[in-house]
């Protein structure tokens, strides 16, 4: 008769169980990383003479439902998505820089230069013409100076932001460090520790964001992380890192904080930004400053073989030392005195627009790969929002293929709350039933006591 | 296959984002008339229809090129009618010289009205337009003719020889006006001589020697209308050209337009449909939302 006591009682506490599993599934529902869990009963028995006898049900376990494969992957995504999620940020930006709607961009500022020129040709003699030709200079010069100071202002954002992401990134570690031993010990006393696993593995989902790490979780249940064969965190800590400038100015490296040794960062938020600095902004720069550099050094070579309609004297149009995109500057004696503009070739002995004329003509000149400076201006200006484009559509495929991880990896952790609630059902008649045995083993209990008063 | 509410959701918000992002981007094409305002929206598309807006700005600058020379043109033209009206009009004063025996002081009377035409000849060829002085040759700046009593015929030339050519077409040219050099002088022959000459021979009232210009005027009659045919042949150049330049900046204009301008009827009926989906993923979300064990409980 106590024995039946005994298994009503572990079915209700089986029943109060299984229901406080489905109460913290369906509260968590919407808890960004939750995995929902179950609880598996297994029948409580033992041997007696006569064979095996029931002693009711126990909780055997609770389930971790999340699939870590899916999960390695959906990080791996995650890594590139954010790589070119920053990259499409920081185009995006310039291309606001390099792009107007009102038509003063690059392409149309060299091309009124150097029309004011071939206009000069024409009347060589006009002042108009020749105010003309400094102001079209000044607002060439105008827009190139935008477009450097766009690229040097991402250049700094960027540089800022790498540095707050090495500092996040070591943050994060040394919180996913920091949940490995409550984890172990809770593992080491038979005791879940599911919700420290979630919280773990959000932040590794965060860390995963910046760049790409290998993470391992041990029996443990500790994790330690990897990159390209080192580690970064493990037993023995957290390999911390900082940013490293190049002494030179030209690049920005990621290295180990203890050791210096240098870290090759291809993926995540923190290699696009090292990308950015070091190749993208870079390589931006540096042609904005070669087409400068040939421009500068064309319009002079031409402008120094002419003389003006005031004396003979042979002048550069453009400041001979300004030959990047920052130091372009207009000669300051032209500035000055627009007369002094060289539009006539000494040799005819005579006034003509030649000089000027052969400076129009530098349109037709194929200056930077094989292009005119019409065409490289274009090409140049179009640059930020073709990288746009090409990442966006890239970005559209790796965010469909997380979308679908996602969906994979939610059918096995995520809560449905239909399917709880048929839980809670279940476990509420469970308890109800377990309770009906025992109020018929007391009844049973008083039958027999009844009897014998 | 398990489906939980937050996978619902997610797709939910999902699509109704990209109807969104649709709708705002077909609104946007609506209101700016432009497909393509920025490179990202196509990078080909944006470059090509840049290359063309170049080429565009290419050919309006050549029409103000042509506007521009046209005017200097069509002064120098007209200034060369006068100036061949005002030598056929010191000829008939010539030939009435050379003809008809002249009354006490006629001679002078035709010598003043010679003066007075070469004075307004004179004028004619200092005559200037929005580029400068036309008969100047390049040196557009400085007045061309002035009287100097010790140069040739009294009138001394400050131009050059040089003609200005304006660039109407990719390295083609038209010549705009004459250096005042070649216009003066008819093989030989210079203008303002042969009227000084004209002068002398009427001071000293001798009718052989002005019955013997008259060929000479003859001559440098021809020679202006010749200088002014070159200009006309010039003019029809430019006219020629500024009609080819129109007709290929309107193929142009239409090319670009084709390619960054809003197609309205198609992308009005785009964003018709993407209302219609943008509503009905609405409607579907907001019933399947209600669909719950919990509303059977």
């Amino acid at each position: 008769m106590n024995n039946l006591v005994e298994i009503s009682k572990s079915g209700i506490k089986l029943a109060q169980k299984g229901l406080s599993t489905t109460a913290q599934n369906i509260t968590n529902a919407q808890s960004a990383g939750y995995t929902r869990k179950r609880l598996v009963s297994v029948p409580e028995q033992f041997s007696s003479g006569s064979g095996f006898s029931g002693l009711g049900v126990k909780a055997a376990d609770f389930d971790y439902l999340r699939d870590m494969r899916t999960e390695s992957m959906i990080q791996s995504k995650h890594h590139q998505k954010s790589y070119l999620e920053q990259k499409s940020l920081v185009f995006s930006r310039l291309e606001t820089s390099f792009v107007s709607d009102t038509g003063g961009d690059l392409d149309a500022r060299m091309q009124n230069f150097l029309q004011s020129f071939a206009s000069l040709a024409g009347s060589p003699s006009s002042q108009t013409k020749k105010a003309e030709v400094v102001r079209e200079a000044q607002q060439l010069i105008g827009s190139i100076q935008q477009l450097d100071g766009a690229i040097s202002q991402q250049k700094e954002m960027v540089q800022e932001q790498a540095l707050e992401a090495v500092g996040q990134v070591n943050r994060l570690m040394h919180d996913i460090h920091s949940l490995n031993e409550p984890i172990k010990q809770a593992m080491q006393r038979n005791q879940t520790a599911f919700d420290l696993m979630d919280q773990q593995l959000l932040k590794i989902k965060e860390l995963s964001s910046y760049l790409e790490v290998d993470v391992t979780r041990q029996e443990n249940g500790q994790v330690s992380m990897h990159m390209g064969g080192i580690e970064l965190m493990g037993e023995f800590g957290v390999n911390a890192l900082r940013t490293h400038s190049n002494p030179d100015g030209s690049g920005l490296e990621l290295r180990f904080q203890r050791s210096g040794q240098l870290l090759s960062v291809q993926q995540g938020k923190l290699g696009a930004l090292l990308e950015l600095n070091n190749e993208d902004l870079f390589e931006l720069q540096e042609d904005l400053d070669a087409f400068v550099s040939n421009i500068v050094a064309r319009v002079n070579h031409e402008h120094e073989q002419g003389i003006s309609t005031s004396d003979t004297q042979s002048r550069s149009f453009f400041a001979v030392d300004g030959l990047s995109a920052k130091s372009i500057a207009l000669n300051s004696e032209l500035v000055a005195n627009p007369e002094l503009i060289a539009v006539t070739d000494p040799l005819v002995n005579s006034l003509n627009g030649a000089i000027a004329q052969n400076i129009a003509n530098i349109t037709e000149a194929k200056l930077m790969d094989g292009k005119g400076p019409i065409e490289f201006s274009i090409d140049f200006i179009s640059r930020p929002g073709s990288e746009v484009a090409r990442v966006n559509d890239e970005l559209a495929l790796r965010t469909t293929e997380l979308e679908l991880l996602d969906a994979q990896q939610q059918q096995i952790s995520g809560v449905n709350i239909d399917e709880e609630l048929s839980n809670m059902i279940q476990y509420q008649q469970a308890y109800q039933g377990a309770a009906k045995v025992l109020e018929s083993a007391q009844i049973m209990y008083q039958t027999l006591l009844s009897i014998m008063q | 296959m398990r489906i939980t509410q937050q996978m619902v959701f997610d797709g939910f918000l999902k699509n109704i984002n990209q109807n969104r992002l649709e709708m705002s981007r077909m609104q946007e094409q609506i209101a700016s008339g432009k497909k393509v305002t920025k490179t990202s929206d196509s990078p080909l598309s944006f470059k090509q229809a840049r290359l063309l807006e170049s080429q565009i700005r290419d050919k309006e600058f050549y029409q103000t090129q042509i506007n521009e020379a046209r005017s200097t043109a069509q002064v120098a033209q007209q200034s060369l009618d006068e100036v061949a009206d005002r030598l056929i009009e010191i000829k008939s004063i010539v030939t009435r010289g050379a003809n008809q025996a002249q009354g006490a002081g006629g001679y002078a009377v035709l010598a003043q009205e010679v003066e007075h035409l070469r004075d307004e000849l004179l004028h004619s060829l200092n005559v200037s337009s929005s580029s400068g002085y036309v008969f100047g040759g390049s040196n557009q700046d400085q007045i061309p003719y002035s009287t100097s009593p010790t140069a040739l015929g009294g009138v001394e030339y400050a131009g050059n020889q040089l003609q200005t050519s304006v660039e109407v077409e990719n390295n083609s040219y038209v010549q705009t006006t004459i250096p005042g050099s070649t216009l003066r002088d008819a093989d030989g022959l210079d203008l303002f001589e042969t009227i000084e000459n004209t002068l002398s021979a009427l001071h000293s009232e001798d009718a052989s020697s002005l019955s013997s210009q008259l060929e000479n005027y003859d001559t440098l009659i021809a020679h202006i209308s010749d200088q002014a045919a070159n200009v006309g042949f010039e003019l029809n150049k430019m006219d020629f050209l500024e009609e080819r330049q129109e007709m290929i900046t309107n193929t142009f204009k239409s090319e670009l337009s084709s390619l960054v301008d809003t197609d309205f009827a198609e992308t009005f009926s785009t964003l018709q449909r993407t209302e219609l989906a943008f509503q009905s993923a609405m409607t579907v979300h907001s019933q399947m939302m209600n669909q719950s064990l919990l509303e059977y409980l």
